[in-house]
């Protein structure tokens, strides 16, 4: 079959005129209003989330300040916009690499080894950064404001242990909390107390990289040396590889099940990542007091995993401030806390209602697009 | 609920922009901002094949806005196998661009008129030029002539070099409908440029 035809369309192509600045600055204002102005819709949480922070804050800034206040010893301060503050623990890299071999030889006293058809469920509640761009919504021509604020979730997630399986996702929205400077916007106290319960549907296989079912992470090297390739694999292209690879380690842990020889060989390599230090007294959003192993980014944010300080199990995460210019927040600013609070295998997933999406009807039978 | 990270370093749910499309959907669920990255990958590649299309480049900036609009919209559907995203903004554009015949019928006209621009001493593939220059009013008034489903086929292939297996993705339709649609059409051309000579 000859392709001549396709060859002279292709010849009678137009050239192009430019895309004006103007529109195409106005373009991306509109998609960034578009962004901003969505509620934290069904659409956009029903597929796995797979890149989506686990965790818990199990107590509201009050609580927590008070936990803080107890377990510190140092008094965290509520500055002056309510914002969560905690006065800094020292870093002291030596014992990091103690922590996390702790932790590695703790993974091995737990293995929960779901089967195939079984669900891993995993309880946290989070706060994290919100951050709303503003712009002119393109719908209505209002003109909504930048904001900022901490917004808070507890989340319950079942996913499949083999990955096959259309998995469940329940959020319920906690009070929010102000974000340094910032007031609370208006919409995100909304939200607090509403629940949403979101299909987890399995499309067709996920790319490896992505996948974070326990099959896929059992399939992990077991052994630290090879872990640490892992998780160096992929260069992020920003020279910050160790960076990257903090991030990683993150990641792996957070909603999941990681079986126990990949969690001592994750911890283990997490030993190894350049500018990991110790936080001695580290909250979790549980209000648990902890140790934490934590490394400094290069926006001057420590990202933290809290340990148990006796049974180094994880219990979650945090993300704190610790230079004051590069973050443009006050040292000591919590800018996400998680606490993990239960991870069990389950033999289903709770029930949904009808009421599952704005794409209701067919569309929603698959959630596959 | 908007998440994003600070510009230095990406916040705790969003790790740096994702090189793989998918991946930077999938980041967009939970952090919608993020979606702006899509944007900035391939505003410019859309806006330029809207404004081959269309007669009126202020169409085009619309279509431009709209395609990005209803992608994020549409980007918890996303088939997350799919690195490459091209193909299924292409098929959004592609359907806007449908609800635009006068503008695309005006850039039909136009292009049986206007003489082809071309640079001096552009010697490569002449002959060819020549050939497409002499046909450029007929193969025109063919491309008018076909069916939009034909159209829309044909000009992804031929202007926005999708392959066809991209082009399927585009349109949604099976590839062996791409390549039946596609021969189908090649013959319907052929056939108006026989009449025309």
């Amino acid at each position: 079959m000859n392709e001549d035809e396709i060859r002279l369309v292709a010849e009678l192509r137009p050239d192009a005129p430019p895309y004006d600045p103007g529109a195409k600055a106005a373009a991306r204002r509109g998609l960034a209003a578009a962004a901003a102005s969505r509620p934290p819709s069904r659409s956009a949480w029903r597929r796995p989330p797979m890149m989506m922070l686990a965790g818990a804050l199990a107590a509201t800034a009050a609580v927590t300040v008070t936990t803080l206040a107890t377990g510190a010893g140092r008094g965290p301060e509520r500055g002056p916009a309510g914002q969560v503050v905690v006065t800094l623990p020292k870093v002291a890299p030596v014992s990091a690499s103690e922590v996390l071999d702790r932790a590695a030889r703790a993974a091995a006293r737990t293995d929960l080894d779901p089967r195939d058809e079984q669900f891993v469920k995993v309880e946290s509640e989070t706060m994290y950064r919100a951050f709303d761009m503003g712009g002119v919504s393109p719908g209505t021509g209002e003109t909504v404001p930048e904001t900022r604020h901490l917004y808070r979730t507890k989340r319950v997630i079942w996913q499949s242990a083999d990955g096959t399986r259309d998995g469940v996702l329940r959020i319920e929205h906690l009070e929010p909390e102000a974000y340094p400077g910032w007031p609370i916007p208006e919409r995100a106290r909304r939200q607090a107390g509403q629940v949403e319960m979101l299909p987890l549907p399995v499309c067709e296989p996920l790319p490896d990289h992505l996948r974070r079912d326990y099959a896929a992470l059992k399939r992990l090297p077991s052994d630290a040396e090879a872990m640490r390739a892992h998780l160096y694999k992929g260069d992020p292209g920003d020279g910050s590889p160790d960076e990257a690879a903090w991030e990683r380690v993150g990641e792996m842990v957070r909603e999941t099940y990681l079986p126990a020889a990949q969690r001592a060989a994750l911890f283990r390599a997490a030993a190894t990542i350049p500018g990991v230090g110790m936080v001695n007294d580290a909250e979790d959003a549980a209000g648990r007091t902890g140790i934490a192993v934590g490394r400094i980014g290069r926006d001057g944010v420590r990202a933290d995993l809290v340990f148990d300080p006796e049974s180094y199990e994880l219990l979650g995460e945090r993300e704190v401030v610790v230079d004051e210019k590069l973050a443009q927040a006050p040292e000591g600013s919590l800018f996400a806390s998680t606490a993990q609070l239960s991870v069990t295998v389950v033999d289903e997933v709770p029930a949904l209602g009808n009421d599952a999406g704005e794409d209701s009807g067919k569309d929603r039978a698959s959630g596959c697009g | 609920m908007v998440t994003l990270s600070l510009p230095q370093r990406a916040a705790a749910p969003a790790p740096p922009p994702p090189s793989d499309d998918a991946a930077l959907i999938e980041v967009s669920l939970t952090d919608p901002d993020r979606f702006a990255v899509l944007f900035d990958r391939y505003a410019d590649e859309i806006h330029r094949y809207a404004a081959r299309r269309l007669d009126d480049v202020t169409v085009a900036d619309d279509v431009t806005a709209e395609t990005f609009l209803v992608a994020f919209r549409k980007r918890a559907r996303y088939d997350l196998n799919r690195p490459d995203a091209r193909p299924w903004l292409y098929g959004i554009a592609s359907k806007l661009i449908s609800g635009h015949r006068r503008a695309e019928t005006r850039r039909l006209k136009a292009l049986t008129r206007q003489a082809p621009e071309r640079a001096a001493g552009f010697e490569e593939r002449s002959a060819e030029r020549v050939t497409a220059d002499g046909l450029r009013p007929a193969l025109a008034a063919a491309l008018a002539k076909l069916g939009s489903a034909e159209r829309e086929l044909l000009l992804l292939v031929a202007w926005a070099e999708l392959s066809y297996e991209e082009a399927a993705q585009a349109l949604d339709i099976p590839i062996g409908t791409v390549r039946s649609r596609l021969s189908r059409t090649r013959t319907k051309i052929r056939r108006s440029l026989e009449s025309h000579t």
